[in-house]
């Protein structure tokens, strides 16, 4: 089980925490045509990278706020923990 | 019955509390501080089930966790649990098992025949042969395989005990109570750090229990009393025995078994029986020793074949003979502790080494207490049936191309 360092909370095991996918993709910008290739990539494409990572959670048993945490899929090392507006 | 098997004097145990118990019905006693395991030897007991698919006579490996063979139905406060390890329950006023993995019983096993069979049972026998008809399966083969195989029986009534979760946090925690252990227990405790201490037997001190050793002044068994002792009185340790940790996960996480009640007739009024611990440590040591490697030879699971570590703890925790008339089959100096051992509780063995000439001052030790030592000797094979009688043993040519 993880040990997740909330930027509000502190550090906290996994299982307060809920996954939120990955922190880098981007909405496509409103009021514009956009194709339908670009929206299937937006809601369905996602890559599975072998390393360094950067997820959104939230900390739905704790303070409720989504974070950005940058992590290692393979080892499960956590490199920083973020708040949501903070650009990594 | 009597316990032919037991020494006058010596071990752990507390020889002014007799403790009566059954194991397949009939009725045995040992004494308090017993495993199931240590009093069934004691009562000259060495047959204790069968072996999963040809159903050979299985007895005592070990007197630990690394049990392979001794394992049995229990029985306690009328709830059943199937796969108890012998060597780890401890005795109880009453307690009952019985041996799993035998019909009609563990003397005279109709599975066994398999084992005289065994030349005609090609692998992949259970799965090819009983495929077809279809229709058979659920009545006829099912059934039957179902009693062939398998361990113990679970129950199917609800379980009355009570289990409990318990989440922890420490700088330290440490897997074992031997020598590095405790020291390391010690040193952190001192300097303040918040350390768990955890021993998976009832007793602490390890190694400590079975080997002739000094710390200091002191014989290792009262070092580890003091040092219990002493880490027991500090507020920023938690001491636990009869506590397995089992499991080592991410970022520290490990996860740890604590007994709390089953060495116990029946647990008391709202005292779990098991209760998990899931803590998260800042560092770790595992210091839970070693578990000794078995020799290869030919029909190595008879019972009355066990490791050299197993004998020489039934010997000096609960003042038990393994045997009469025992056979050390070694490759290093590890055995010749367990030949003292019994030398000087007035039993003869012989030992048998396959190395060339090896020397040290406990093979000097043994030499001087008139032991009979045969070196470049292996064990070929075990003979016996249902319990070991003899073995065939060669001497290693010297260019080990035949023996
Ligand atoms: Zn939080």
């Amino acid at each position: 089980m993880l040990h997740i360092k909330c930027p509000h909370c502190g550090l906290r095991s996994q299982n307060e925490f809920s996954y939120g996918g990955d922190a880098t993709v981007k909405r496509p910008e409103l009021n514009k045509d956009v194709s339908d290739k670009d929206w299937d990539n937006f809601v369905y494409l996602r890559k599975s990278p072998r390393g360094k990572h950067l997820e959104l959670w939230q900390h739905i048993s704790g303070c409720r706020q989504w974070i950005k945490v940058e992590r290692d899929t393979l080892t499960h090392e956590i490199f920083k923990t973020l708040k949501a507006s903070e650009e990594a | 019955m009597s316990e032919h098997f037991r020494l006058d004097k010596g071990g752990l145990i507390n020889r002014s509390k007799k403790i009566s118990f059954k194991f397949n019905g009939k009725k045995y006693f040992g004494y308090e501080g017993d495993t199931l395991a240590s009093a069934l030897i004691a009562n000259g007991v060495h047959l204790v089930g069968r072996s999963f698919k040809y159903h050979r006579p299985r007895g005592f490996f070990g007197a630990g966790v690394d049990e392979p063979y001794a394992i049995v139905q229990m029985n306690r406060n009328n709830e059943v649990d199937p796969n108890v390890r012998a060597t780890e329950q401890e005795l109880f006023e009453g307690l009952e098992a019985k041996s799993v993995n035998c019909w009609p019983n563990v003397d005279f096993d109709i599975g066994a025949i398999n084992n005289f069979l065994g030349k005609f049972f090609p692998a992949g026998f259970y799965y090819k042969t009983f495929m077809w008809p279809k229709s058979f399966w659920y009545k006829i083969y099912e059934p039957i395989i179902r009693k062939a195989a398998g361990f113990g029986a679970a129950s199917i009534k609800h379980d009355k005990e009570r289990y409990e979760h318990k989440y922890e946090y420490c700088d330290l925690l440490i897997t074992g109570s031997g020598p590095s252990g405790l020291a390391s227990a010690y040193a952190a405790a001192q300097n303040g750090a918040k350390v768990i201490l955890a021993e998976d037997k009832s007793r602490f001190g390890g190694s400590l229990l079975t080997s002739e050793v000094t710390i200091g002044n002191q014989s290792g068994q009262e070092w580890a009393e003091k040092i219990i002792t002493e880490l027991k009185s500090m507020p920023n340790v938690v001491v636990k025995n009869r506590s397995q940790v089992f499991g080592y996960y991410d970022h520290n996480m490990l996860v740890m078994s604590e007994r709390i009640s089953d060495h116990l007739p029946k647990s008391e009024k709202y005292i779990p029986k098991q209760r998990l611990w899931y803590i998260r440590a800042k560092e770790v040591i595992i210091s839970s020793g070693s578990i000794e490697r078995p020799l290869v030879f030919g029909n190595n699971d008879i019972p009355g074949v066990m490791l050299s570590s197993a004998a020489k703890e039934y010997l000096k925790i609960y003042g038990v003979l393994v045997g009469k008339k025992p056979l050390v089959f070694t490759n290093n100096d590890s055995g010749y502790e367990t030949a003292i051992e019994f030398k000087k509780n007035g039993i003869d063995p012989i030992i048998l080494d396959t190395r060339k000439d090896p020397n040290s001052e406990i093979i000097k030790e043994a030499k001087d207490l008139n032991i009979n030592i045969k070196l470049s000797y292996v064990v070929v094979a075990a003979k016996g049936y249902k319990k070991v009688n003899s073995a065939d043993i060669a001497k290693i040519s010297e260019d080990k191309k035949k023996y």
